[in-house]
């Protein structure tokens, strides 16, 4: 692949991985990180890039498989997400109602899912890839993808509502 | 739309099974203003992803990167437009200007091409051809000047110079100085080994450095090589050079009964690979053998077979060696 080719096809998706890699990474400094690796890596591989019939789903794969990777090697010095409880976030009435509270609220939430989840729900709702493609990148079912979708959907609204019951 | 036909649309969101389309009437149905609070918890997930859609990689970012990589990339190959080619013409007498301009003003321009893991190959002003190795960087002036040809390398690179009487060509390796008029010579400076060594392979090259004591500056001939030594600050001269010092270039490995320690040393190095040796009596064995073009498992394959040793691949990038030391080998 020449340069020019690069710099369209495969540069041109770097928002949208810088997304996902934010979504799985949940902070932006890791994500900036590991986008940066992922166009190093690919840029290094470009005579063979043209070879992908479908470059975005390969782009998307690589970022989410380096993201997964970083997350087990950090998930040894930090304690685990599962085990943060939305409720132990203390907040004044004033706070629960602004956005930006709203926001934080809805971080804790998604990071508390499993990656697997965050990633379906990423690349669903906030890419709006279709189904069938979510199931060719992640090498899943569609109908698996279908049933994860629903789990973290229903996950982030039963633990949203327990919040705010709980404020 | 009711608020029935609201809530079955959301059962089949929460199910997995909607469609974009439907997604997006979703999301126009829950910003309405006078929305029912049951349904606030639904909106704010909608709300998280709308936010989210919208975010993007900082400028500083984009920057950095896109200099890491597009900005260094000029010695690529490209077929030229016509177009291209009549607006080169326009930029080259453009650039004859400027170049009278600058010589009168005695200001150099400098370019820098780095390569990162792969080689690069380089053509200076004055049409001489360079070839850089892995992690290394050539800095050169965009015209040289009129009474010399001045490059500075950090790294490794294989430079075939353009022969031109009375325009010496010098290359700067950290404090070492190699002059020629027109050769093929390959250098070897990268900043963590402790030696620079210079090959020739046709002309004549004059290496000298700046540090070393005695200012000493020895002559160099076709097979000859040199190194300074950076502890020691002293230059030696060989009269053979290490037949493997270009393979790098060449992809040709030779080995004449070469020590197995060294071997490996040399394999690693070339395929950027780590061996294992398990039984370290192995590393007294001798080995001979030439490759040209050959990959790893290729040159692994002959040394089990001639050395009766086995290697598997471990992952990757590690092989494992084992055997009994050699009894039938040389030693």
């Amino acid at each position: 692949m020449r340069s020019k080719d690069f710099k369209e096809q495969v540069y041109g998706l770097r928002n949208r991985l810088y997304r996902l890699a934010k979504w799985m990474m949940q902070n932006s400094e890791d994500a900036e990180d590991v986008v940066q690796e992922v166009f190093l890596k690919l840029w290094s591989k470009k005579e063979t890039l043209g070879q992908y019939d479908n470059l975005e789903a390969f782009t998307i794969r690589v970022t989410k498989n380096l993201c997964l990777n970083k997350l087990k090697s950090k998930k040894t010095s930090l304690l685990s997400v599962d085990s943060i409880e939305v409720k132990d976030i203390h907040s004044t009435p004033l706070e629960v109602m602004s956005f930006k509270h709203n926001r934080e609220i809805m971080d804790r939430i998604i990071g508390s899912l499993p990656e697997q989840q965050r990633a379906i729900l990423q690349l669903r709702n906030v890419e709006g890839l279709s189904i069938r493609d979510i199931s060719g990148i992640l090498d899943l079912s569609e109908n698996n993808v279908r049933v994860i979708l629903s789990r973290a959907r229903k996950q982030i609204k039963e633990k949203y509502v327990k919040y705010h019951d709980h404020v | 739309m009711s608020d029935l036909k609201l809530r079955s649309l959301l059962e089949k969101y929460y199910n997995g099974e909607t469609s974009r389309e439907e997604d997006e009437l979703l999301l126009k149905l829950l910003e309405r203003e006078d929305l029912p609070k049951e349904f606030y918890p639904d909106r704010a997930q909608f709300d998280y992803f709308e936010v989210s859609k919208k975010e993007e990689l900082p400028r500083k970012w984009e920057i950095d990167l896109e200099q890491n990589l597009f900005n260094a990339v000029k010695a690529g190959k490209r077929p030229v437009h016509w177009f291209l080619k009549a607006a080169a013409v326009l930029v080259i007498l453009f650039g004859i200007t400027i170049l009278v301009y600058q010589y009168q003003n005695k200001e150099m321009v400098w370019n820098e091409i780095t390569s990162s893991d792969q080689q690069k190959e380089v053509i200076l002003p004055d049409g001489s051809k360079i070839l850089l190795n892995e992690n290394s960087v050539i800095r050169f002036p965009e015209h040289f000047e009129k009474h010399q040809r001045e490059v500075f390398i950090v790294g490794e690179a294989f430079f075939d110079v353009a022969h031109k009487d009375d325009w010496p060509f010098m290359v700067h390796a950290q404090n070492t100085i190699t002059e020629v008029l027109g050769t093929t010579f390959n250098i070897r400076s990268y900043a963590k080994e402790n030696n620079i060594e210079v090959v020739v392979l046709s002309g004549k090259v004059a290496f000298s450095s700046l540090k070393s004591d005695l200012q000493e500056k020895v002559f160099l001939n076709p097979g000859n090589s040199a190194n300074f030594d950076k502890l020691k600050n002293s230059i030696s001269k060989f009269e053979k050079s290490d037949p493997n010092s270009i393979a790098w270039k060449t992809n040709r490995l030779v080995f004449q009964d070469d020590l197995l320690d060294n071997v490996i040393k040399i394999l690693e190095n070339h395929f950027h690979i780590n061996i294992e040796v398990i039984n370290k009596e192995l590393l007294n064995c001798h080995f001979r053998g030439t490759f040209e073009n050959e990959d790893i498992k290729h040159i692994l394959e002959v040394m089990a077979f001639t050395m009766n040793v086995s290697y598997k691949q471990k992952n990757g990038n590690t092989f494992e060696l084992t055997g009994n030391g050699c009894s039938e080998n040389k030693n």
